[in-house]
């Protein structure tokens, strides 16, 4: 499919970055095409989390501007990125260690402002793409498995419905079929609700089946944007790794 | 054949309703890899927690060179050898990177090294070896949580190193890593198994399982469904589906 024509998720305009004096991403412009997946690729250490950070106001740029949904927000803060549709998967989940799951779960929504007999709906929707959660419901998430919390991580993610989702590496501490179960029916949201994804995946195998295009990055620009095909070829990719 | 440095036998701890780990028995060898492999959940980490003393065993025993280490406290299992890392890490995050390595030092077998200034200037050193070894001696002022994911991976094993244990237990250490730094990762593993360490490996990359395990225990449901030689594990069917699903190219 082609992404020209669509209104953009989200724009990127010029970003630089760094903490401390280290310059972590340099002059760095993308566009997310609504409807669109794309698969962001690259070293460790070449910018990709520090990049998905500053999309989602958690750390602030030197430079460069955000646009979500054809709009720039007074505050790009993570509060009115919420409000505006995004949501962010972070690396390493971040759950609440001593509210249950279900804790989680309200707390995602009351932030989001779902009124309250939607709630339950929303849940259910969430835990028939990840039916293993419903055997931990009522725990607290810091007694969970790792490859649970992350779970419980995206769940928390797709309550909000979000209109774009950034996912960062959310194969995480996944068993290989979980990760696989999971990843068909969120690149199913984007058919039946339109959603846009920015991913960071190291299993690129896995990643690229469900892209539209893939933006490589090394030392913290973006040397290469093309579709899947263009970086399936093992070499190419070995150079980008 | 050696004997097997660490022997558990019957290892069970349940939560609740939850049998997250039942009836464990597992080996580990000196200078030989045994990755623990299973779904989310199998009790994996939780084995590791009741051999390093985090949490009690309900039942069965774990014997550290013919001797029992059940009931003792984390620090008394890590002095007497026996090293770990944790899935999320647990780094000191406000100190520098080179303090973790050295607080790794304090406590750990070196506890038993004689005192004094000589004994410092051997943890300082050993401090500074890890460093190099995990790449990290430019970042070794840097606070834990300004490096990026995978400087905090080798941080991590940064810290094992300079702990001189000769039993390591690794949780998903190289979750997240890209093909290079995975390529490091595995000469820190090959290094350490040629020194005779004796190493258990959570890992879900089977990939990275293939290149470096010589034994895999496959755990479901907190039981050792299969042991062996990693090729016969993953060629095992029933292992497959309950580890992949159906995915044709998965053994
Ligand atoms: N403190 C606890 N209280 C209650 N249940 C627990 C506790 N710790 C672990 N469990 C449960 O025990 C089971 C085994 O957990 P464990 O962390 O050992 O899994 P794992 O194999 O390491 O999984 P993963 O691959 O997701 O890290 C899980 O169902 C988990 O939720
Ligand atoms: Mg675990």
């Amino acid at each position: 499919m082609s992404q020209a024509q669509q209104r953009p998720a989200l724009e990127a305009i010029g970003i630089s970055a760094g903490y401390g004096g280290r310059a972590v991403l340099e002059n760095i412009s993308l566009t997310l095409g609504e409807g669109e997946i794309v698969t962001l690729v690259g070293h460790n250490g070449a910018g990709k989390s520090t990049l998905m950070r500053v999309l989602f106001g958690l750390h602030r740029p030197d430079a460069g501007r955000i646009r979500v949904f054809g709009q720039e927000l007074p505050n790009h803060s993570p509060a009115a990125l919420g409000a505006a549709g995004l949501a962010l998967v972070p690396e390493g989940r971040g759950v609440f260690p001593d509210l249950t799951v279900d804790e989680i779960f309200g707390l995602a929504l009351w932030a989001a402002a779902v009124p309250k007999q939607e709630r339950a709906e929303r849940i259910e929707e969430v835990l028939t793409l990840l039916p293993r959660i419903r055997d931990f419901r009522t725990r607290r998430a810091g007694t969970l498995s790792g490859g649970q919390q992350q779970m419980v991580s995206i769940a928390r993610a797709l309550l909000t419905r979000p209109r774009a989702l950034l996912l960062d590496e959310p194969s995480i501490g996944l068993a290989p079929k979980l990760f696989q179960d999971l990843l068909a029916p969120i690149a199913a949201l984007r058919d039946s609700r339109g959603i846009a994804i920015l991913l960071v995946e190291q299993n690129v195998r896995e990643a690229f089946a469900i892209s539209d295009r893939v933006l490589a990055m090394k030392s913290g620009a973006i040397i290469e944007e093309g579709p899947p095909s263009a970086f399936s070829d093992h070499a190419r990719l070995m150079e980008l790794f | 054949m050696t004997a097997p440095l660490l022997i558990c036998e019957g290892l069970s701890r349940s939560f609740g309703g939850v049998k997250a780990v039942a009836g464990v028995s597992l080996s580990l060898t000196a200078g030989m890899v045994t990755a623990l492999v299973g779904p989310n959940g199998a009790g994996k980490t939780t084995c590791f927690n009741l051999i390093t003393g985090n949490l009690r065993a309900d039942a069965g025993k774990a014997m550290l060179r013919g001797q029992s280490i059940m009931g003792l406290k984390p620090h008394q299992v890590a002095r007497q050898g026996v090293a770990r890392s944790f899935q999320d890490l647990r780094l000191f995050t406000h100190m520098s990177v080179r303090d973790n390595v050295l607080a790794a030092t304090e406590t750990s077998a070196w506890f038993w090294q004689p005192g004094g200034a000589a004994a410092r200037r051997a943890r300082e050193a050993a401090t500074e070896e890890a460093l190099a070894r995990t790449g990290l001696t430019a970042l070794a002022e840097a606070r834990a949580m300004d490096l990026a994911y995978a400087e905090r991976k080798f941080l991590s094993m940064a810290r094992i190193l300079a702990a001189r244990a000769d039993i390591w237990l690794l949780d998903e250490p190289a979750s997240g890593l890209d093909l290079s730094s995975r390529r490091r990762f595995g000469e820190l593993l090959k290094e350490a198994r040629r020194q005779g360490v004796a190493i258990c490996l959570i890992e879900h990359n089977l990939d990275v399982v293939t290149e470096l395990a010589d034994r895999i225990a496959f755990l479901d449901q907190g039981k050792v469904l299969a042991e062996g030689e990693p090729e016969a594990i993953l060629r095992d069917p029933k292992l497959a589906a309950i580890y992949f699903g159906d995915r044709e190219d998965a053994a």
